[in-house]
């Protein structure tokens, strides 16, 4: 499956100074800064660090649904051609970020000490640990990062990155349709699916609407309420938020949920381990067990699922009710959530 | 998808979704590979002698 050097994308490399960072030790991370909680990520950039895109990003429905051969053909050609641009003095460039050496992140700076590879999750983690820590840190709308532009409805072509498949919800109440190609979102340009996932990220909190540009026209779309939330459940973020949940699960999907009775849209979730005796184990639940209530509630449009609805929800020191299935049985216990499991 | 994506990620050779899926299929003839430096400050060198663009991986 390995392509050779005479494949498309062997000579699409050929044109490009080929360039590899498996450490993230010495790494600028506020210009190379990108979805750390992704497989990998590319950028293009020229010699003076001005860089014309990125590739890679990742959604809910799966961590490299967005990636594709084609995609990534078409990404490699626009930044040749972003290249041409530049050297012609023709291209019009955002100003550099502020640098952000990746050893300031205490955690990142540890793992250096010891001497080991700093990988490109602990720069998430290193992130979302300082996030958590900052003033006014509010977990119901602060822990959402790299938005999925679908939640506007914008969908997107994975063979392209940024042709619009469909557009559906905010995208087409701006009069955006399918076919357009999305040039810029706010003020930053946008070649490739990941770019688009960056401008969205760059976003304020506080912002309310959100300018597209596409090759036909520009649009100011309403950001709607809870755009911004994502399944947190796999990133840095969502396993640094306390409190603990006192158990792992696996997320149900609507048809289990259906299959059960349960609400589709509800959190409900099948707790899969304890690895240690906490809370949970200790008041009842075992593996395989159903939650689908946490304090009487079965749903939110902030949690995928019941870990995440606990970490959103509550705080350290906080009893809860659960209520959970074990196979024809429903069941209720309490306990208290402490800050980590061990 | 599955082939697309085993193709984009075996772009990135180690990558190990991509040499998993390598893995149900023969073994592939030997094929040559470009060489891929390592040094943010040597490819920004090489950039700006050959007036190629750089592409940047992380993984």
């Amino acid at each position: 499956m390995r392509p050779d050097i005479e494949s498309p994308i062997g000579k699409l490399q050929q044109r490009f100074v080929r360039l590899r960072i498996v450490n993230m030790a010495d790494v600028d991370v506020g210009l190379f800064d990108f979805d750390f909680d992704t497989t990998f990520a590319l950028f293009v950039l020229n010699s003076e660090k001005n860089i014309y895109l990125r590739y890679g990003g990742r959604v809910d429905s799966s961590a490299d649904a967005m990636l594709s051969s084609k995609g990534l053909e078409k990404a490699l050609e626009r930044g040749l051609a972003a290249h041409e641009k530049w050297k012609s003095g023709d291209l019009e460039l955002p100003p550099p970020p502020d640098p952000r050496p990746a050893q300031s992140f205490p955690n990142v700076l540890e793992v250096v000490k010891k001497n080991q590879c700093v990988h490109c999750h602990q720069v998430g983690e290193g992130k979302a640990i300082e996030l958590i820590a900052s003033p006014g840190f509010d977990k119901k709308t602060m822990p959402w990062v790299y938005p999925d532009p679908a939640k506007l409805g914008l969908e997107i072509d994975p063979d392209d990155g940024v042709l619009l498949a469909g557009t559906s919800g905010a995208a087409a109440e701006a009069g955006i349709r399918a076919g357009e190609i999305i040039k810029r979102i706010g003020e930053y340009p946008a070649l490739t699916f990941a770019d688009l996932q960056h401008a969205l990220h760059q976003l304020p909190a506080e912002a309310d609407s959100v300018t597209i540009t596409t090759d036909r026209a520009s649009r100011q779309l309403s950001l709607p309420r809870y755009w911004r939330v994502t399944d947190i459940n796999r990133r840095s973020i969502g396993h640094r938020m306390t409190p603990f949940p006192e158990f792992w699960g696996k997320t149900l999907s609507a048809g289990e949920k259906s299959k059960l009775g349960l609400d589709p849209d509800g959190f409900a979730t099948r707790v899969t381990k304890f690895w240690s005796n906490t809370h949970g184990k200790q008041a009842g639940m075992r593996e395989d067990d159903v939650v689908f209530a946490i304090n009487g509630e079965t749903m939110s449009p902030l949690a995928i699922n019941a870990m995440i609805y606990i970490r959103t929800h509550f705080e350290t020191g906080d009893e809860i009710r659960v209520r959970y299935r074990r196979g024809e049985l429903e069941k209720e216990t309490s306990f208290k959530l402490r800050a980590k499991p061990w | 998808m599955i082939k697309d994506i085993a193709l984009a990620l075996s772009f990135l050779s180690l990558c190990p979704a991509g040499s998993l899926l390598a893995k149900q299929e023969p073994a592939p003839p030997f094929e040559p590979t470009l060489p891929w430096l390592s040094d943010l400050g040597e490819a920004l060198a090489a950039s700006k002698e050959s007036g190629k663009p750089i592409l940047l991986e992380f993984r």
